[in-house]
């Protein structure tokens, strides 16, 4: 503008200014005819003139295989899990579907600031005191017993920095602490297992009375406890029950009284409460042995669907975790051009195996490999993970199934013209549930087996 | 002498305007899904209030672009400055149902004077064609029950870039030629937003075409009569055209099919006879377009037509003859296009009125045209458009070459 109002007569000067009002009555019509090219969607005339270059397709003829896997290990320790579920899980599942599962817990406890006794102070009771964490799994009408040992190492994390449902740490069957047996009543979190150790307590006491060296420094204090093991001491135990892990929640106590106190007084304790959360890991043990995935063990680490009835299964803690390949999807090349729109898995869980247990919703995929490693949560384009949504048929059992978006994996295994056929998923629950819950499913691959249903665009 | 050179600015600037604008679209039609679009006729300014008529009128007020020879008409001493919008509004009906909408644009901005007695000279920028259209459709999905909303649109259009003159042979015989760019791209994509893909063929064209024209005019006492003639020998764009698809969020580009585009052969005939500031004139052009062919099996092409009618009546009274008289124009114009589809010929009829009002003392004027309508058959299953379209022309004149003695 500054170039056009450089006129010096009075005659130039109006010229500029009828430009100017030229440029705002442009501007007018710019603005107005930017507005009009916002096209109404539902303009539809015109239709038969169009000749359409695209076509799109459902394919789900390309194979999906899947095959039961045994993860080597799965970290269970506090540090995987920290997300508000840690917890402490005792007990055993018997199941001929699933097979049998059971846990041990391992924790440590930390250092208290122990008061001054005298002689006058008189030890009545210990016991370690758990509550519920609102965590069950199994049937837990039946009666439960559990037990709890000291280990004779104390428990440290591996190099990797965390402990899994492998890791273990001595200790002796034989020599228990205290055990328990009683009705569990998971739901109930006011409610506490006490686990009487009055022996154990009692040697502790005197200890703290004589303030011996144990019981001087926090060092000294964790050797000699070490650590302690929750065990599930019955083969007849049909549940694994949580307990909150926590130093407010989970604690050996000790009662004591005084001599001169008046009979109505409130017992003195001393609290040894739960410290050192990464150090808390719960050791899973699992039996298969009669069930269609017998043959899954350390060195059988996989399974085809085929040779276990044609259907796979997922079972939290115990790292057992369905898996699924794309064998024949480098046929897609033998067209020129063409793009996978979206890319659905879709499958149904085997009917009948979840009428006790709820389905787990939603289901978590991760990115897998030939030799099986978790290496990490799938996700879609926008970085988010990739989640199951499951449809529940309750009216007739049958349409129940689950669907997964694994477009942006198809669509990234594809990009370079290369469909590696190793690159396999995880089929799992999310990562800290897999670490701390048994969730469990049964895929089907018969009626209906698993399927890839791809939207197929050609043009 | 610098205001060639400011003039010359502002015509720049306002054709990178035109072009920024000529990206989105002009007008839109479903019909311009073919080839490259909808032809826009040549005439400009005033002649949109007579029907488009002006082969045989010379330019007196504004830039008449249909007939090169025309700008002899020019005053010796002004600079006529030119800018012409529009805004239409179209109502699409096919047998069952009705759409509408509204659309409004820069059409053309244009520029002449008179650097010699017998030489004068106009440049400008306006539009050849558009294209634009937006339809959706629901397509099914191959091997499911299902279908999916498809999008198909279309954008943009080929720019006319003018550098015209015209050469007084003789007191009553007037020649010129318009050097014309044509430059422009047409997109044609198809998409769906349900499965984020889009097909894109975007097609860029240019070539130099040249148009002729004559004027010969006969003077009997107060009566003026003019024959003017038209001429263009057609020409053949060039291409270059990119395709491309983006789906899953990545864009590919794809070995692309060429497609040919072909501006036809162009003969019209003007004949006005006037007298005082009254005049009349009519219009005939046919352009060629017979033997070219679109590869759509719908689309068969004819010779296109048009003829038009346009009367232009100065305001009686006090200001008759100064430079406030008020022009008041009438037209109507009924043309052939070049397209049948589906064995239906597609035309067009219209009539228009307006008027050219001085504004803001002498030397300019705003030329208001309202043109009422019809194009295409709702035959076959096609459609008809009505429309509405306000054409708004301001027109500017400055004395840019007149030396003052007081200066």
């Amino acid at each position: 503008m500054m170039v056009l109002c450089i006129g010096k007569t009075k005659k130039h000067i109006s010229f500029s200014k009828k430009i100017a009002s030229f440029f705002s009555i442009i501007l007018i019509f710019v603005f107005v005819s930017m507005n009009s090219c916002t096209q109404p969607d539902k303009f539809v005339i015109g239709n038969d003139l169009v000749e359409s270059q695209t076509n799109l397709k459902i394919l789900d003829t390309f194979k999906v295989a899947l095959s039961t896997v045994l993860l080597d290990s799965i970290p269970t320790s506090g540090a995987v899990v920290s997300s508000g579920t840690a917890k402490i899980l005792v007990g055993g599942y018997k199941n001929d579907e699933y097979g049998s599962v059971g846990s041990k817990s391992f924790f440590r406890l930390g250092f208290p600031v122990f008061p001054t006794l005298t002689d006058l102070s008189i030890y009545d009771s210990a016991a370690f005191v758990l509550n519920y964490s609102k965590y069950s799994y199994g049937d837990t009408t039946t009666l439960m017993s559990i037990g709890i040992h000291q280990l004779l190492k104390k428990i440290s994390v591996d190099e990797t920095g965390y402990l899994y449902n492998t890791s273990t740490f001595p200790f002796l069957e034989e020599e228990i602490l205290g055990s328990k047996s009683f009705y569990p009543r998971p739901n109930s979190a006011d409610t506490t297992v006490s686990i009487p150790v009055n022996e154990f307590g009692s040697t502790l006491w005197e200890l703290i009375k004589r303030k011996d060296d144990v019981v001087s420094n926090s060092e000294s204090f964790s050797e000699y406890l070490k650590g302690f093991v929750l065990t599930s001491e019955s083969s007849s135990n049909n549940a694994i029950i949580g307990f909150n892990a926590d130093s407010n929640r989970l604690s050996l106590t000790l009662y004591y009284h005084s001599q001169n106190d008046l009979p109505d007084a409130s017992e003195s304790v001393i609290k040894i409460r739960f410290s050192y959360p990464n150090d808390q890991f719960n050791n899973v043990q699992y039996d298969l042995s009669n069930t269609v995935f017998s043959e899954l063990n350390a060195t059988n680490k996989e399974i085809p669907a085929s040779a276990t009835g044609n259907r796979a299964l997922l079972q939290g803690m115990a790292g057992i975790i369905p898996k699924v390949t794309f064998p024949t999807m480098q046929s897609l090349f033998d067209e020129n051009r063409f793009k996978i729109l979206k890319a659905e898995l879709v499958f149904a869980p085997v009917k009948g195996s979840y009428s006790l247990f709820k389905l787990p919703s939603p289901l978590y995929l991760f990115d897998s490999d030939k030799h099986n490693n978790m290496n990490g949560t799938l996700i879609d384009a926008a970085g988010s993970s990739v989640i199951s949504s499951l449809i529940v048929d309750n009216l007739y059992n049958e349409d129940t199934r689950y669907t997964f978006d694994i477009t942006n994996f198809i669509t990234t295994e594809l990009s370079d013209s290369y469909f590696n056929s190793d690159h396999g998923i995880l089929i799992g629950l999310k990562l800290s549930d897999f670490a701390s819950t048994f969730g469990r499913l049964l895929i089907e691959d018969k009626n209906p087996a698993i399927k890839l249903r791809l939207y197929y665009l050609t043009y | 002498m610098y205001t060639p050179v400011k003039s010359f600015y502002l015509v720049i600037l306002f054709s990178i305007l035109l072009c920024i604008n000529a990206t989105a679209q002009l007008t839109s039609s479903p019909y311009s899904i073919f080839g490259m679009g909808t032809i826009e006729e040549n005439g400009l300014g005033e002649s949109k209030a007579m029907g488009g008529t002006g082969i045989a009128f010379m330019s007196e007020h504004s830039v008449n672009f249909l007939n090169p020879a025309s700008y002899a008409g020019f005053d010796s001493l002004a600079t006529v400055f030119e800018l012409g919008l529009f805004g239409k509004y179209t109502s699409y009906n096919t047998n069952d149902k009705t759409q509408g909408r509204f659309d409004a644009s820069v059409k053309s901005v244009a520029m002449g004077f008179k650097p010699g007695r017998r030489l004068a000279t106009s440049f400008g920028i306006t539009s050849y064609s558009t294209v634009g259209y937006n339809i959706n459709s629901q397509s099914p999905i191959e091997g499911s029950v299902l279908t999916y909303n498809k999008t198909f649109s279309g954008e943009g259009g080929v720019n006319q870039l003018f550098l015209g003159n015209s050469y007084m042979v003789t007191k009553n015989l007037f020649l010129g030629i318009n050097v014309i760019y044509l430059f422009g791209s047409i997109t044609h994509s198809e998409s769906s937003a349900t499965f984020g893909y889009l097909l894109k063929d975007l097609t860029y064209l240019s070539n130099i075409n040249l148009n002729y024209g004559l004027n010969y005019q006969i003077i009997n006492k107060e009566w003026r009569y003019n024959i003017g003639l038209i001429y263009n020998n057609g020409k053949t764009l060039s291409t270059r055209d990119v395709s491309t698809i983006t789906a899953n969020n990545s864009v590919e580009t794809l070995t692309s099919t060429t497609h040919t585009y072909k501006i036809p052969k162009d003969y019209g005939i003007g004949l006005a006879v006037e007298k005082d500031f009254f005049k009349v004139g009519i219009d005939y052009e046919l352009k060629r377009w017979k033997n070219i062919n679109f590869s759509n099996p719908l689309l068969e092409t004819r010779n296109s037509n048009r003829v038009s009618l346009g009367v232009e009546i100065p305001s009686l009274g006090l200001y008759r003859g100064t430079t406030k008289m008020i022009f008041y124009r009438f037209g109507a114009e009924y043309s052939e296009s070049y397209m049948i589809i589906d064995k239906v010929p597609i035309n067009y009829r219209s009539v228009s009125f307006g008027a050219g009002l001085p504004v803001r003392g002498a030397l300019s004027v705003i030329n208001l045209g309202f043109e009422i309508g019809q194009n295409g058959s709702k035959q076959n299953g096609l459609w008809q458009e009505n429309f509405y379209t306000l054409h708004i022309d301001i027109s500017l004149k400055d004395h840019w070459f007149m030396r003052r003695k007081y200066d």
